[in-house]
């Protein structure tokens, strides 16, 4: 399910808010959380999607769950978005959410995917390649994915530098799947 | 998998690493939002441009028609088996276009380019061509002025086409289309012969297969595959692939347009690129119209077809020429010209239709084929009363136009005599005469398939039909007379029949066809028979 006008709606209005209310780090730091717990409990993020779960249970087992580990402003938040049936694309928003927080405080996000990390003097490399300064502020997110077998992916803004070994590969098979010797028609 | 000959492996392997890239640039990528029904959306790619190629993870390419608020609308060329939600997808910086080259005549290829014959790569200079670009500017064209033989006496005659027009094949199906499309490439042998080719491009949208492969043997057998291209986009290939490989074939007679060269596209058959655009604009969510087609389909053709043109004879004005593409410059000539054949296929002989309509106000003119004509043994089963060519009259050669210079209304007159002389009702000699005269000048403009005449010849039988010159041959011999008149011409007047192809038609001309068709009569005689 995806709906980017609808994510961007609500988590501006979230990020608006807790700007006046001069929280918004713990607000971050509470989406993230939330985000995680997504990411992580298969039974939460189904449980977000249900279509046949009323919303007053809804927001009853999220308070349960959320109650300890967030504050009471976010929750209140998660909980509008329920009342609206809109948890569905709760982790759109808070994604969204993260995305516009880095945008005003002008952070750069670098994902680097390799299949076995990422070295402090890799991520300086890395980093000095791209073009920035230090004095950038960087956050630098990397992901261990084995399936790559060899050398990196780089994500940055909107483009992506793909040097891996996986993308190597898959490009000449798609090189040798056409055989113009054979008749096609 | 067919097998492969050893001495084969290295081409494929030379010419499939030729293009591996071992370098990596930073790539514009978005990621795949939904993808279904040969459409896919896709989050990102935030300055790809409308028409651009862009390139899904597992090699897959796809053209970008929709770019919305908050997503970009795909169409791809090819299945979408393989394709996940969240796949990455990359900009090419490429708007979609095919490359062409000298080494493709002969050749059967795809939408995209790629050849699909089973004869390897297509070797040669290569030429960038863009899919989709702008037709030549007015003050780039000049009028219609040479024929373009089509080797089928009552098109050449009545319904004459000029390089550089679109001439629109009409009628039901199995009422013989795509047969005078064809004979009309076959018919470019005799020019190839000459060196001076007709370039032909023969697009197939949305066949069978097998009807495909049937025409590339037909041109391979009469020696006409020499000079021509095939751009196959068959019933089996996405609606995307249909509703391009029409542009795709239009840029490669534009290359021959440009460089100086006389071209001719045949698009078998527009309507179903129509409903082929009409398939993708739907699943893109484009609001439906009448027949539910787009509100642009009739920019859709006339976009199209706008590209066949006569260009002017100066070099110099036509290297300005607008929107040429980088690889043509320096290569631009004058002279050029792209005519095109494009064929609809009506329901029931209804021309009133959305798409018959469209084509046929957007054509110089159209030959109607009719199903009731066709199963009465009259083959091409053209209709002449209502097939009109707005433009050819000027391109036909002198001789030609003025021997066929009543052959149309004397036809008009015949018919709307034999509908009246149905009832059976005692006709006066003249009636009676002209009535003899259409049902002679009918069988003379019957003609197989696959068996074009130069005009010259044509000329010669029609100036016997139009001179009444054949009232003593019963109908039913009109067809063997034709053959032993145009054997006596070849062998006894070889010079009169040149001088017809110059163009020139004077009294001592016209005395050598009458005593040729005078002494073929003899045979032919009502009292011989």
């Amino acid at each position: 399910m995806n709906n980017e006008r609808l994510a961007i709606r609500y988590s501006k209005s979230l990020y608006v808010l807790s700007e006046k209310q001069n929280n918004t780090e713990v607000v971050l730091r509470d989406l993230k959380e939330v985000l995680s717990i997504i990411k992580q409990s298969k039974d939460f993020k189904n449980f977000l999607l249900s279509p046949i779960l009323k919303t007053n249970t809804k927001i009853e087992i999220i308070r349960k769950v959320l109650e300890t580990s967030i504050s009471e402003n976010t929750l209140k938040h998660i909980i509008l978005i329920t009342k609206n049936t809109r948890e569905a694309y709760l982790s759109q928003i808070i994604s969204n959410f993260i995305k516009l927080y880095r945008k005003q405080k002008n952070i750069l996000s670098i994902k680097v995917k390799s299949p076995h990390g990422v070295h402090k003097d890799q991520k300086d490399l890395i980093i000095k390649y791209l073009g920035y300064s230090e004095n950038q502020k960087i956050d630098f997110q990397v992901e261990i994915n084995k399936s790559l077998i060899g050398g990196l992916v780089i994500e940055v803004d909107g483009k992506q530098l793909d040097i891996s070994i996986l993308s190597k590969l898959q490009t000449l098979k798609t090189k040798f799947s056409k055989n113009l010797y054979i008749k096609q028609y | 998998m067919g097998s492969i000959k050893p001495s084969e492996v290295s081409a494929i392997l030379r010419e499939q690493l030729s293009g591996f890239k071992t370098k990596s640039d930073l790539e514009e990528v978005g990621t795949v939002l939904q993808v279904g029904d040969g459409i896919a959306r896709i989050y990102g790619l935030n300055n790809v441009q409308l028409g651009e190629l862009i390139e899904f993870n597992n090699g897959l390419k796809g053209v970008v028609l929709n770019l919305e608020e908050d997503n970009v609308g795909a169409v791809l060329l090819g299945k979408s088996e393989g394709i996940k939600e969240g796949d990455v997808v990359k900009r090419t910086q490429q708007i979609s276009s095919v490359m062409v080259s000298e080494k493709m005549l002969g050749r059967v290829i795809d939408a995209l380019g790629n050849p699909i014959d089973g004869k390897g790569p297509i070797e040669g200079e290569k030429i960038l061509m863009p899919i989709e670009r702008k037709a030549p500017g007015v003050i780039y064209r000049q009028p219609v002025q040479e024929p373009l033989q089509t080797g089928i006496k009552a098109v050449d005659s009545m319904i004459p086409i000029g390089r550089g027009q679109r001439e629109l094949i009409i009628g039901d199906r199995q009422t013989g289309k795509t047969a005078i499309a064809i004979d009309t490439i076959i018919n470019q042998k005799h020019f190839y012969e000459q060196g001076e080719p007709v370039f032909c491009i023969y697009v197939a949208i949305g066949q069978k297969g097998s009807t495909v492969a049937n025409i590339a043997k037909t041109l391979e057998d009469a020696g006409a595959l020499d000079y021509t291209i095939i751009v196959s986009a068959s019933a089996a290939d996405p609606a995307p692939m249909q509703y391009l490989s029409a542009y795709a074939g239009a840029a490669i007679g534009e290359y021959f347009r440009d460089t100086g060269r006389p071209a001719l596209i045949v698009y078998d058959d527009l309507s179903k690129q129509a409903v082929a655009y009409r398939e993708l604009s739907l699943l893109l969510r484009r609001p439906p119209g009448r027949e539910a087609y787009p509100g642009d389909v009739f920019y859709l053709h006339s976009r199209l077809l706008e590209r066949s043109a006569k260009i002017i004879d100066s070099d110099k004005i036509a290297s300005q020429m607008n929107d040429l593409p980088e690889a043509l410059k320096g290569k631009v000539k004058g002279g050029g010209s792209l005519t095109a054949l494009p064929i609809i296929e009506t329901q029931e002989g209804d021309v009133s239709a959305y798409i018959p309509t469209n084509v046929i106000s957007i054509t110089d003119g159209q030959i109607f084929l009719e199903a009731n004509l066709f199963n009465s043994g009259v083959r091409p089963a053209i209709n002449v009363g209502i097939s009109v060519s707005r433009v050819g009259g000027s391109a036909q050669i002198k001789s030609m136009k003025k021997i066929s210079g009543t052959l149309k209304i004397d036809q008009a007159q015949f018919r709307e005599l034999e509908a009246f002389a149905k009832f059976g009702a005692d006709l006066d000699p003249v009636t009676t005469s002209i009535i003899e005269k259409g049902k002679r000048n009918v069988e003379l403009l019957k003609q197989p398939q696959y068996s074009p005449l130069k005009v010259e010849e044509q000329a010669a039988i029609i100036y016997c039909g139009t001179k009444n010159l054949l009232s003593e041959v019963p109908v039913s011999k009109i067809k063997d007379f034709e053959t032993a008149f145009l054997l006596l011409m070849n062998n006894k007047y070889l010079e009169t029949l040149k001088a017809l192809s110059r163009g020139e038609l004077n009294a001592d001309i016209e005395e050598k066809i009458k005593i040729a068709a005078s002494d073929t009569v003899e045979q032919f005689k009502k009292d011989n028979g």
